[in-house]
């Protein structure tokens, strides 16, 4: 068996983490600010780590790309807090202006923006910690800002959003067109849709049969299962991994075996 | 300007464009094309790579790179800005918590130097989801009008390029914004002396 070495592991490493923070770069914003620094730091923790196992030119190369990143940060920081030219560390006060993660997921950043757009579900509708949405006709569904949460749809819906949805489950949701799931932790989803696509999320579990391959994005721990429908195959177990462009398989996800059908399932 | 010229005539000889097909990742650019091509739009799948569509169009033949737009992937775009006539650039217009995000990327692109001469179609897609914003408030969200001013020729144009009904205006509809585009390439680049 052909075990990557430990410079080939780190090298990787190194690389994927690479990408995760140029494209974080690229989107970022006043409160991620933190996330940037956080980033850059883990990255030069694995040159350190690497200095011990790379050959002199990857050693090198990689603490250039790291202060190019560095220095791109920076651009980034003075770009959005133009009046601070000098910085040293990370302040406390920086720390305190993110929002702890419980609040984000109560008051979702752009929610007024948001209630624009098609029926828009937070906690507001909670009823003993659940939701129900029966009747749906062709609806474009967005899910924002829940925790601990059973989610129960019925009929068919247009396309579905989830957005920092904490320790949820979700069930009975048919989308014709796309779904698109960001910042959700914790959660256990059943869907069955057209598209698929999943972004920086953690630890949930989906069951689902999908009209082309799911896709994650900056997502960690996820779990696949297959939804049984009758009469549909879909896609459940091929997952691309965008965070994942080398050869071998991505450890952000798995599959699990455990199969499942939709209750009260649609015989369509 | 010796370059510019024979490029010119080459172009003119051939009646290529090449245009760019970009935007955030779920935004439609697949149905779209799949939609000018006259395909079926039910066996898109998210685009991995790129795709090359060759469209005959009047007396033109367009090559458009339809090239994916997953976040990860979006650092490559700039592999396939040299040379391109114009860029269609595709909304979600129903994705509201993302048009920030989608102002951004249109920004980074459009400050590109090799796209500086580019016409830009924006098609605010998605027209047919409820709760979707009107094109005339995807250009207020996008600040269209600061954003690109006079410094290019642009326009902007609803589609709804998955809609079950109304098939032949859906198609239309795309088919006007694609002659607006193509016109305005071929008077900035093949007649222009």
């Amino acid at each position: 068996m052909n075990t990557p070495s430990k410079a080939e592991q780190l090298e990787a490493n190194f690389i994927s983490k690479c990408n995760l923070l140029k494209a974080a770069i690229n989107s970022a914003s006043i409160t991620s600010l933190p996330s940037l620094s956080a980033q850059l730091d883990s990255l030069r923790e694995l040159v350190a780590q690497g200095a011990e196992w790379w050959t002199k030119y990857d050693i090198r190369r990689n603490s250039e790309t790291l202060s190019a990143l560095e220095l791109e940060v920076d651009n980034v920081r003075t770009r959005l807090k133009p009046r601070r030219r000098f910085r040293f560390t990370q302040t406390p006060s920086e720390v305190i202006a993110q929002p702890p993660k419980q609040d984000a997921a109560l008051t979702p950043q752009k929610a007024p923006r948001a209630a624009e757009n098609g029926l828009l579900i937070d906690s507001a509708s909670v009823r003993n910690g659940k939701i129900e949405l029966d009747s749906l006709r062709e609806q474009n569904v967005s899910l924002v800002g829940l925790t601990n949460v059973r989610v129960s749809l019925k009929g068919s819906l247009r396309a579905l959003r989830f957005s920092q949805l904490t320790r949820c489950h979700v069930e009975g949701a048919f989308v014709d067109g796309s779904v698109f799931m960001s910042n959700c932790d914790g959660c256990d989803i059943e869907v069955a849709c057209h598209q698929l696509r999943i972004h920086e999320s953690h630890a949930c579990s989906l069951w689902t049969c999908s009209g082309s391959a799911p896709i994650i994005e900056n997502c960690d721990s996820m779990r696949f299962g297959e939804l049984v429908l009758d009469g549909r195959k879909g896609c459940w177990n091929d997952v691309k991994d965008f965070s994942w462009l080398r050869e071998g398989s991505s450890p952000n996800w798995q599959l699990v075996s455990e199969k499942r059908t939709p209750r009260g399932a649609q015989s369509t | 300007m010796g370059l510019m010229t024979i490029l010119r005539k080459v172009k003119a000889r051939e009646r290529e464009m090449r245009i760019l097909v970009l935007g955030l990742d779920n935004a439609g650019k697949t149905t779209i094309m799949k939609r000018l091509k006259g395909e079926d739009v039910h066996s898109v799948s998210p685009t991995l790579g790129f795709d090359i569509n060759t469209l005959e169009f009047d007396k033109y033949k367009l090559n458009m790179w339809d090239v994916g737009g997953q976040q990860t992937i979006r650092t490559y775009w700039r592999n396939y800005f040299e040379q391109t006539d114009g860029i269609i650039w595709v909304v979600d217009s129903a994705d509201v918590a993302r048009l920030s995000d989608c102002r951004a990327e249109l920004e980074t692109i459009l400050m590109e130097e090799r796209l500086a001469g580019a016409s830009l179609l924006v098609l605010a897609n998605k027209q047919d989801l409820s709760g979707a914003l009107t094109t005339e408030s995807v250009v207020e969200h996008l600040a269209l009008n600061d954003m690109i001013g006079k410094k290019r020729h642009w326009q902007v144009f609803p589609s709804s390029a998955l809609a079950e009904d109304h098939t032949a205006d859906v198609e239309n509809l795309l088919m006007r914004s694609i002659e607006w585009l193509v016109h305005d390439i071929a008077s900035r680049i093949l007649l222009a002396d």
